[in-house]
């Protein structure tokens, strides 16, 4: 199974929070800072679009359709179900 | 030195305009001005006018993609803040996540068939939820064509960050928790990054740690069904085997 560095340093990093090898205040300004920014580190992922764009191209309807409605049905799937099976504990987080 | 001009320009090209791209979000919070969206079509309209080479402008920007490895291992900062209530919560997690990914093989696939697509486009739609090191991994596995699953994926990224919130709200979830994780099982870290944007508004960290919580479990969940679901759909629809 495919598990990606980042990920994986993500739970590791995680587990050292847990167990106290790290102290949460220390990294608290740096993690902020990083996910405040994490939009910016997939501009040019994004920008990388137009060099596909014959690829997405080729099938535009299917790809365009599968996206865009497959997307919705998993936001719908995914929230509805963990908030209808939290019940009243979801109150508390607004 | 003349090398290093263009990896400077497309680097701060990128920053600045990311940043001006946020406060525009900021100004306006409409789903259009989408700081990623925006940085993004401004960029491809800004290489194409000035006839810029995608190859010359990834020099400098692609310098920032680098940078996503540290931000996704900080997600855990969030996590751990958030680790009561998500210990509290852990059924519901389980379940929401594990029905969204199915949902999502299945719904990929089968409208990209029902659109008309070929076998090979079905299969590269398949797995455009998780994020793109792993989708890749899984389009390669299951016979789809990795580059237009990283494409793919980009989009299905961008759409959840730009209208997840709004979607979520209008379905009536209210729950940020819940929220937060469909975001993030729908639209990994590109939704996380819109997660942390909303979050930053009512000073708190529920909604990135709910939507780290969803790319990543979503991630192992798609992992593990996705080949035996594109088996069972293509028993179903022939042209996808």
């Amino acid at each position: 199974m495919p598990v990606p560095g980042s990920v994986l340093g993500m739970v590791l990093f995680f587990c050292a929070l847990l167990f106290g090898w790290v102290k949460l205040e220390r990294v608290e300004r740096t993690s902020g800072f990083l996910i405040g920014y994490l939009g910016l580190f997939f501009v040019p992922s994004g920008v990388g679009l137009l060099a596909h764009l014959d690829k997405l191209q080729q099938a535009w309807w299917p790809i365009l359709g599968g996206t865009v409605l497959s997307t919705l049905l998993v936001l719908s799937a995914t929230g509805l179900v963990t908030q209808g099976l939290r019940g009243n504990a979801g109150n508390d987080d607004e | 030195m003349s090398e290093l001009i263009p990896v400077a320009l497309g680097l701060a090209g990128t920053v600045a305009l990311w940043l001006v791209a946020k406060r525009v979000y900021r100004a306006t919070r409409h789903p259009l001005t989408n700081p990623v969206f925006l940085s993004v079509v401004t960029l491809i309209l800004l290489l194409a006018g000035l006839h810029i080479d995608y190859q010359e402008y990834r020099k400098g920007g692609g310098l920032l993609t680098v940078m996503l490895q540290p931000a996704v291992v900080a997600c855990a900062v969030p996590l751990f803040r958030q680790r009561r209530l998500i210990r509290r919560a852990l059924q519901p997690v389980a379940v929401g996540v594990v029905l969204g990914s199915i949902t999502g093989i299945l719904s990929a696939a089968g409208i990209g068939l029902l659109f008309g697509g070929s076998g090979e486009i079905a299969r590269s739609l398949a797995p455009k939820s998780v994020t793109t090191p792993i989708a890749i991994e899984l389009s390669r596995e299951i016979g789809g064509i990795p580059d237009l699953t990283a494409a793919i994926v980009i989009c299905t990224g961008v759409l959840g960050a730009m209208i997840g919130p709004e979607f979520l709200r209008g379905l009536g979830v209210k729950s940020r928790f819940a929220a937060g994780l469909a975001v993030g099982t729908a639209a990994h870290g590109i939704g996380i990054a819109r997660l942390e944007e909303e979050d930053r508004r009512f000073n708190t960290d529920l909604g990135t740690a709910a939507g780290v919580i969803g790319m990543t479990l979503n991630g192992v969940v798609t992992a593990i069904l996705l080949p035996i679901l594109v088996r069972i759909l293509a028993f179903f629809a022939a042209r996808l085997g």
